[in-house]
């Protein structure tokens, strides 16, 4: 299994302060504060949900659980066996009907894929995607909209902002629908000028 | 899912120079509640925020216009002795019943379970209240259909409410993709456009 890592998420100094944590007793964490000031169990519920995603400040039977954690997380192990996938911060992804949950802590490729199978409009809830997202996902996908389709050619997203760009149609649209959408209230003029730059990159 | 089981107060209620508090809705949409996608959506702040708000595949949501004063939208605390709850109470005065309205009133009253995105008046200090969404967690069912023609300049009144016992876990939860522009792409990305009939 490919696993993900919030590790990103953590300056040098949190580095830093990782590894004291680690070299601390229970005791002092959950009694003592930092050289800084801050009580360690402060920090502690500071740095968990930048690695694994949620916290419950107000759990005290969870405290141990957390330190226990904390102490074996291996950012760098982590961090080598990166996946293709990265939520936004703070996403989690809910199993439905279980307790379970994923975050860019234990999702894994596959988990992601699925996940994005079951409905393209969650593509948003991603900072980072394979390249080559649409030959993973195949034909087995729910899409809301249909392709973005000028004179008989097809264009991805960026592809058909660019040209709407060149005609000077800004846009802030980022799905298909969206574009699609923006396609079609063009002028009759703008759909001219359009038509006319797709069928020049016919010809190129 | 529970973010957070901490029930004590972490913040002050800080005092906003400058800031006046305004009534009124400006923009009102509904979703059909099944359209949503919960496993994709995703809330903050103990669920009072939605930080994405995910559609099913090929979902749209549907404008709801009005009068500037037909659009309004609240919440009211439920105390239970088995935990407390939020009712949210949609409003919209409908001001022409055609055949298309009526129809879309049937739906409703046949059973429809809605929530709605309202944009208010009072965006807060950066616009981060702009929007609010009422219903989320159970949907809203139609509690009044009221058309007198001797009342009201014979507009319909139509409110869809929480239904008891189905409370929902916070008030009317404020929503932001990122940005107040993110917010209104995803709007015009998503909402429904009738299609015209061929002439």
């Amino acid at each position: 299994m490919n696993q993900l890592s919030r590790s990103h998420n953590l300056t040098g100094k949190d580095e830093e302060l990782l590894e004291i944590i680690k070299g601390c007793s229970y005791e002092t964490l959950t009694k003592k504060s930092h050289t800084d000031g801050t009580p360690f169990l402060k920090h502690i519920f500071r740095l968990y949900p930048l690695i694994f995603g949620e916290v419950c400040t107000g759990c005290p039977s969870k405290i141990p659980g957390y330190i226990s954690k904390l102490k074996n997380f291996n950012s760098k192990k982590m961090e080598s066996t990166k996946s293709n996938f990265q939520l936004k911060k703070g996403t989690i992804i809910p199993v439905f009907g279980t307790s379970k949950s994923y975050s860019n802590q234990n999702l894994t490729d596959e988990v992601a894929l699925e996940f994005l199978k079951g409905n393209l409009n969650r593509r948003k809830l991603f900072v980072k995607v394979p390249d080559n997202l649409d030959e993973l996902l195949g034909g087995d996908v729910e899409k809301g909209n249909d392709e973005i389709i000028i004179n008989e050619v097809s264009f991805d997203i960026e592809a058909a902002r660019d040209l709407l760009d060149r005609i000077d149609v800004q846009t802030n649209a980022k799905t298909i629908f969206g574009i699609n959408k923006v396609i079609s209230k063009l002028t009759d003029e703008q759909k001219e000028s359009l038509h006319q730059l797709v069928e020049g990159l016919k010809g190129e | 899912m529970a973010e957070n089981c901490n029930s004590k107060l972490a913040g002050s209620f800080a005092k906003r120079c400058g800031h006046k508090a305004k009534a009124g809705v400006k923009e009102k949409y509904y979703i059909n509640h099944d359209d949503i996608d919960f496993v994709g959506t995703q809330t903050a702040r103990r669920g009072t925020s939605v930080t994405a708000l995910v559609l099913k595949a090929g979902a749209k949501i549907y404008s709801a216009e009005s009068v500037n004063a037909g659009r309004k939208v609240m919440h009211a605390l439920a105390v239970g002795d088995y935990g407390n709850g939020y009712t949210h109470t949609d409003t919209l005065i409908v001001t022409y019943r055609g055949e298309e309205e009526s129809e879309r009133i049937q739906e409703l009253v046949d059973g429809g379970r809605v929530v709605t995105i309202n944009r208010m008046v009072d965006g807060g200090e950066n616009g981060e209240t702009s929007y609010k969404i009422a219903g989320l967690e159970s949907g809203m069912l139609i509690t009044n259909d009221d058309y007198d023609s001797s009342a009201n300049n014979g507009t319909t009144t139509l409110i869809v409410a929480t239904k008891e016992g189905e409370e929902e876990a916070t008030g009317l939860k404020s929503w932001s993709e990122g940005s107040l522009a993110d917010t209104e792409t995803w709007i015009s990305e998503n909402l429904y456009e009738p299609v015209e009939p061929e002439p």
